[in-house]
């Protein structure tokens, strides 16, 4: 089941269902409504037994969020979109199946690695603690592209051409080949 | 300054060609695959004609010889260091303006043969190596002990004790150096002094101390003030600054102040070699580089036939292959293995 969300083309190929969640258009089936009062992650999935919350973002200028107020931000607004989208779900019932939650984020691996650990922090996964009897989020996981199609092969990501975001200059410089003299030195 | 340096058969590389930037070379690549051998190869060739050498009537062949084993210090001849399938190793590397030197070493000859020294033996701009271990703590007598003894610790480490020995200059800074050992002194919160042949840490506040009992991390910065204040480092005016690992025992929080002081180094007209393992000083030099700035970051790696190769840019996105970010990577792939159980790349 393909389908495109911020520049980047997603195929989950084991999906039940798989819709844009943030969904702007009125005359959509999926039309989300409440723009105006609630975030909302970018893609909801539906898994045999879980359900994928999708968040994306890409970046003009990824350094940014190695200044920790960027960073910060970052975390902030993925974690709003996190519980509202819940809420959300909540009221709607359905929240009947674990959910997982999945950032694609066009960042080194380095700031991945950091971005996972501080969305663990706020995000509590799992039974949190001993009063809970259910969990909001059975975990998170934060990947750029390569990583995102290294660790789920059967839910293949890549970007797609002609996007606002094709010129920013950052995952395509990642991609990009070796370049065999010192131009520009 | 270098400009080029070409390698045929030379230790492990077969073949290289490297252009050198004017301002920051900044080497990466994993372990055995030549970063430290190229910053002293490097060294070797800009600092064994200085002056004093010169004046004893060598010639090229016999003080580059004597450079090269004493900074590689390979057993027995020097041709050792040509490419363990060659039997004639060529080096050629262009020099400031039109100074060139081409020479070969042969597996059965412990002289190196010069074949081009264009101009070579006027070159005087003499470099500095700052070894990967700092030497302020070492200091006391380690110049005597290599001079008297036959140890297998390189040259590298004597000529930078010889470097940090030289007394203070005794005109006053320009304002590029006095700005920049303000920022030295800032970030190691105090002098280091050298006192009867010991270097002492004089804290801001405090009393003062050796350099064995001052933190490692700030003793860095101490060689940096030293070198800073001698004259060894002068930009615009000394030789190449060669640093191998910068980052070694020092605080990941001092690195923006370290990197900082490079680029200015660099922007005042100072060439610098720096081989490194370390995100944090690789980032900072990303995010603090300015449009202006010369920074070259060269790659080295192994092709699949196990020949050491290399990649040079000037831009951090293009670092290819980058084994800094490949280590996040297997460590983001452990996190998401662990955290996402059997969705993760059975999914």
């Amino acid at each position: 089941m393909k389908i495109e969300v911020d520049g980047f083309e997603f195929d989950f190929q084991n999906a039940v269902d798989a819709f844009v969640f943030d969904e702007k258009e009125r005359s959509s089936p999926t039309y989300h409504g409440l723009s105006h009062a609630m975030k909302a992650v970018d893609l909801i999935v539906e898994l045999e037994n879980d359900y994928l919350f999708v968040e994306v973002k890409d970046f003009h200028a990824p350094d940014e969020y190695q200044d920790g107020n960027c960073f910060n931000h970052l975390r902030e607004v993925l974690k709003q979109k996190y519980r509202d989208s819940f809420l959300y779900r909540w009221a709607e019932k359905k929240t009947d199946k674990p959910i997982r939650y999945l950032c694609l984020l066009t960042l080194d691996n380095a700031l991945v690695s950091r971005m996972n650990k501080e969305i663990r922090l706020h995000i509590p996964t799992g039974i949190a603690i001993e009063r809970w009897q259910r969990a909001i989020v059975k975990n998170s996981a934060v990947l750029n592209e390569e990583r995102w199609n290294r660790n789920f092969p059967r839910w293949p990501v890549r970007r797609v051409a002609d996007t606002k975001f094709q010129h920013s200059g950052w995952k395509e410089n990642l991609d990009s080949g070796r370049r065999e003299d010192g131009t520009g030195i | 300054m270098i400009e080029s340096v070409s390698l045929t058969n030379f230790t492990a590389f077969k073949s290289l060609d490297l252009k050198c930037s004017a301002g920051t070379n900044i080497f990466m690549g994993a372990n055995s695959t030549g970063k430290s051998l190229m910053l002293k190869l490097m060294y070797a060739i800009s600092s064994a004609n200085k002056p004093l050498e010169a004046k004893r009537n060598k010639d090229s062949a016999r003080i580059l010889s004597d450079k090269l084993n004493g900074v590689f210090k390979p057993e027995g001849k020097i041709g050792r260091l040509c490419h363990n399938e060659a039997e004639e190793s060529v080096v050629q590397t262009h020099l400031t303006g039109d100074m060139a030197l081409r020479f070969a070493l042969s597996t059965d000859l412990d002289e190196v043969v010069v074949m081009n020294d264009q101009n070579y033996l006027r070159y005087d701009r003499i470099p500095v190596f700052i070894t990967p271990k700092e030497m302020l703590a070492s200091f006391p007598g380690f110049s005597s002990l290599y001079l008297q003894r036959e140890i297998t610790i390189d040259e590298t480490y004597f000529d930078l004790c010889q470097a940090l020995e030289l007394p203070k200059l005794r005109d006053k800074p320009d304002n590029l150096v006095g700005h920049l050992l303000d920022s030295v002194k800032q970030a190691c919160e105090g002098e280091f002094l050298l006192i009867r042949q010991r270097f002492y840490y004089k804290p801001d506040k405090g009393t003062m101390l050796e350099a064995e009992l001052s933190a490692e991390g700030f003793r860095k910065f101490g060689i940096l003030q030293r070198l800073l204040q001698n004259g060894r480092i002068k930009p615009g005016m000394s030789g190449p600054l060669f640093w191998d690992e910068p980052e070694t025992n020092l605080n990941p929080g001092l690195m923006k102040t370290l990197v900082s002081i490079l680029l200015e180094l660099a922007r005042g007209g100072q060439q610098i070699f720096l081989a490194t393992h370390d995100y944090v000083l690789l980032k900072w030099f990303d995010l603090l580089m300015q449009p202006d700035d010369r920074i070259a970051f060269h790659t080295l790696y192994r092709n699949d036939e196990g020949l050491l190769e290399h990649n040079s840019t000037d831009d951090y996105l293009k670092i290819c292959p980058n084994v800094i970010d490949d280590a996040y990577a297997e460590l983001v792939d452990r996190e998401i293995a662990h955290s996402m159980g059997g969705l993760a790349n059975e999914n």
